[in-house]
């Protein structure tokens, strides 16, 4: 039905006119002490987030890779591939990796830049590809330490496919990127002003898990089997 | 923005609560057995009790933990509740935003006055996309509005992608639980109906189940034109519709066909994002104890032009279907704050004996019991739900959004009576029951009567089994006594009334202190 009228219905229940101003709020979101204390009683200071966030990690079922430095990034990289079936590696567009250093991903083990691939491709093979890969290999927005949650943000560089079809999706953090709770992790307020609110934003706390089994816990039903964050320190 | 072939009556008559008949093609297991038939099929299915006793233990359990963890639980409900009820008081304003923000991210919006209006809002985007296959996620809103049914009639496949939701679609049965929907079915079960879906040979194990699962949707989503899913929030500063889910299927299917179709209430209503955040911390906590489910994911219009992938179209279609009743009835306006998590589900006395079918409704539970009479069939048809209730309040105290189920049920009730509904003997009853409260020497003689018929015709409680008098045993098969006796024996009377121990309590200063008395309040 047309729009006006479905809401002047809900006015008239409301037992008021429609109403066009903004109505007047006493608060929103989170209370000021979880804002002031994302951590509960106990306050965190920074310095230990990062191993609260492996924590979390940790028991989302997900695997924690710390790199000491960003020179031990590939290292840890190498080991995940080469242990992984053969499968082929899906990625992000290769810019948004400019500062990892990690050029060998796709000389050395010929990884597909998602982005780069859809030039040559169709794009019901294009889903195929990403949906037989072994690997999806992405960075993130954000890494939310108090639930373990990455907060990646979509745009034409950074597509969804890449964290969901494959088996395995690696996750690249740098340490800076850590916030304490959620609140952090959200649009700016200057984004929801201009209106520049990302199509996609996927917060994602573990491996895809399902107990419609019997209670039985199962991991990888349709997103990735596997989560792997590697958390660089200092950058 | 509006749907001129869809054109229905004003979604806000004044008739909250009146009885709508569900079409022809859609089978209404509330118009086929009665709630009492329907439970006790349920108290005889042994699995299905031990299931669900176990699954709500331990959903309970984990929220317990997991609130504990958050810490400060009771100032949470608070915000959620003011959260919600601010939305609900200015729900137009909020609409119209969310509205006018989406459309300009590309979004068309549909509003629905009802299932049917729904229906072929449905229909007609399918049918305009030509599609063949539909990739559902687990939406409630689509449940409620029957969505499968009417795309399969068209010949078009509606696939249920969530697993439990699939393992339900595949047996032809309905969900059980809003949050693990096939929680009464085992895994024996679930591996026929696997095998007789695909003609394969699998074998009970979980993991060999899930696989098979993701093997065989996997293709659906690559194949389907259209994507549904419901809407957990939507938020109208930016007009984004935000999806929780644990296994990915909501993503896969808001990613992958090249439209995607949002099912939405139109009570799912944030104002901000700073409001998802104290959502995202009571839904799932309060569902299944997660601090946060593990995909969560925030959608504003379809897909931009230069990105890669991502559905072409978006279509956001709001739904009243009786909503709006409630939201004209004080009694019942704080109904729609509900984030449909399920704790009351999981604290529920009845719902723990008997499940979510016995409630014939697509919400069981305390919510179910509100709700359905509110949404679709009307309080003729559902309004006996709410004598499914032993009004306990559990389900107010597990409520992350502090919704008074309890006091709600007690209203349906009212009403229930108020409309004539009730049974004829319940009527009779209180009838008699007037009748001999307002008469002393009447209840007196009441009193001695039914003492008398209970002792010297029914036989005392210790009389069960096999002592039990032949006039007992006929007594447990007649209704309505057979609904008490065939489980248990009525309490005997006591041997001397509360009025005729009363002299004799006023002459002893303290009661306790007189062993005499004390015995004569009867076992």
């Amino acid at each position: 039905m047309e729009r006006e009228q479905f809401l002047a219905g809900l006015a008239s229940c409301l037992g008021r006119p429609p109403q066009y101003d903004k109505p007047i709020r006493e608060f929103s979101g989170v209370t000021d002490r979880y804002a002031h204390h994302p951590f509960g009683q106990i306050d965190l200071p920074q310095t230990e987030w990062l191993k609260r966030f492996v924590g979390e990690l940790i028991s989302l079922g997900a695997n924690a890779l710390v790199a000491e430095s960003i020179d031990s990034v590939p290292s840890l990289l190498k080991t995940i591939f080469d242990k992984a079936k053969r499968g082929g590696i899906v990625t992000w567009h290769r810019s948004e990796f400019a500062s990892w250093n990690i050029d060998f991903v796709w000389d050395e083990y010929s990884a597909v830049d998602y982005s780069e691939a859809n030039d040559e491709l169709d794009d019901t093979a294009l889903k195929q590809k990403v949906q037989t890969a072994t690997i999806g290999l992405t960075t993130v927005n954000y890494a939310i330490v108090n639930t373990g949650t990455l907060a990646l943000y979509i745009n034409e560089f950074r597509n969804r496919s890449v964290s969901l079809l494959p088996t395995e999706h690696i996750a690249l953090v740098a340490e800076s990127q850590l916030v304490a709770r959620l609140g952090d992790a959200l649009p700016s307020g200057a984004h929801r002003q201009s209106s520049s609110v990302p199509s996609s934003i996927n917060f994602i706390s573990g491996p895809s898990r399902s107990a419609d089994i019997e209670n039985d816990l199962s991991i990888g039903v349709h997103g990735p089997a596997v989560l792997t964050v590697i958390i660089c320190k200092g950058k | 923005m509006n749907h001129p072939s869809t054109e229905r009556v004003s979604a806000t008559e004044p008739s909250p609560f009146a009885t709508k008949q569900l079409g022809d093609k859609i089978e209404n297991p509330l118009t086929q057995k009665s709630l009492k038939h329907r439970a006790d099929d349920a108290l005889r299915d042994e699995y299905l009790r031990a299931a669900v006793a176990f699954t709500t233990d331990r959903l309970r359990g984990r929220k317990a933990d997991s609130t504990e963890l958050l810490g400060e639980w009771e100032e949470w409900r608070d915000r959620g509740s003011a959260i919600r009820s601010h939305t609900i008081a200015h729900l137009d304003y909020y609409l119209r935003e969310f509205s006018d923000r989406a459309a300009d991210k590309g979004a068309t919006v549909y509003f629905a006055a009802d299932a049917a209006e729904a229906q072929s809002i449905v229909l007609e985007i399918a049918h305009k996309k030509e599609a063949r296959i539909v990739a559902k996620s687990k939406s409630m809103v689509s449940e409620e509005v029957h969505i499968n049914h009417v795309l399969e009639d068209e010949g078009i496949t509606s696939v249920e992608t969530d697993l439990g939701e699939w393992i339900v679609q595949l047996a032809h049965e309905t969900p059980s639980h809003i949050i693990i929907p096939a929680i009464h079915k085992n895994r024996f079960q679930i591996q026929q109906l696997f095998e007789a879906e695909g003609g394969e040979t699998l074998s009970s194990e979980t993991s060999v189940l899930a696989g098979y699962a993701r093997r065989r949707l996997r293709e659906t989503f690559l194949k389907a034109e259209i994507g549904i899913t419901g809407c957990n929030f939507a938020i109208a500063e930016t007009g984004s519709v935000v999806l929780f889910c644990n296994e990915g299927n909501a993503r896969m299917v808001s990613t992958l066909p090249k439209t995607h179709i949002v099912m939405m209430g139109m009570e799912r209503i944030l104002p901000a994002w700073d409001d998802l955040e104290v959502m995202a911390n009571l839904l799932p906590r309060s569902a299944t104890g997660q601090k946060i489910t593990v995909y969560m994911t925030a959608l504003t219009g379809p897909k931009k032009k230069a990105e890669l992938d991502g559905p072409e179209e978006l279509h956001i279609v709001i739904l009243d279907n009786g909503r709006s009743g409630a939201l004209a009835d004080p009694e019942f306006r704080e109904v729609l704050n509900c984030i449909r998590c399920g704790a009351c589900l999981n604290v529920c006395p009845v719902y723990r004996q008997v499940g979510g079918h016995a409630y014939g409704s697509v919400y069981p539970g305390p919510i179910g019991a509100v709700l359905t009479p509110i949404l679709q069939q009307g309080l003729k048809a559902a309004g006996e739900l709410s004598y499914a209730s032993s009004l306990c309040g559990a389900c107010f105290e597990a409520c992350p959004v502090k919704i008074p189920l309890h006091d709600m049920l007690v209203h349906l009730r009212r009403k229930y009576v108020e409309n004539g509904f009730e049974p004829p003997i319940e009527k009779a009853a209180f009838k008699a029951f007037g009748t001999i409260f307002s008469n002393r020497t009447a209840y007196e003689a009441a009193g001695k009567a039914g003492r008398w018929l209970q002792l010297n015709v029914l036989g005392k409680d210790t009389d069960r089994s096999a002592q039990a008098s032949p006039l007992m045993k006929v007594a447990e098969r007649i209704e309505p006594l057979a609904g008490w006796t065939a489980h248990r024996a009525l309490p005997e009377t006591a041997q001397r009334s509360f009025r005729e121990i009363w002299p004799e309590l006023l002459d002893h200063n303290s009661a306790s202190q007189s062993p005499e008395l004390d015995d004569s309040y009867g076992a």
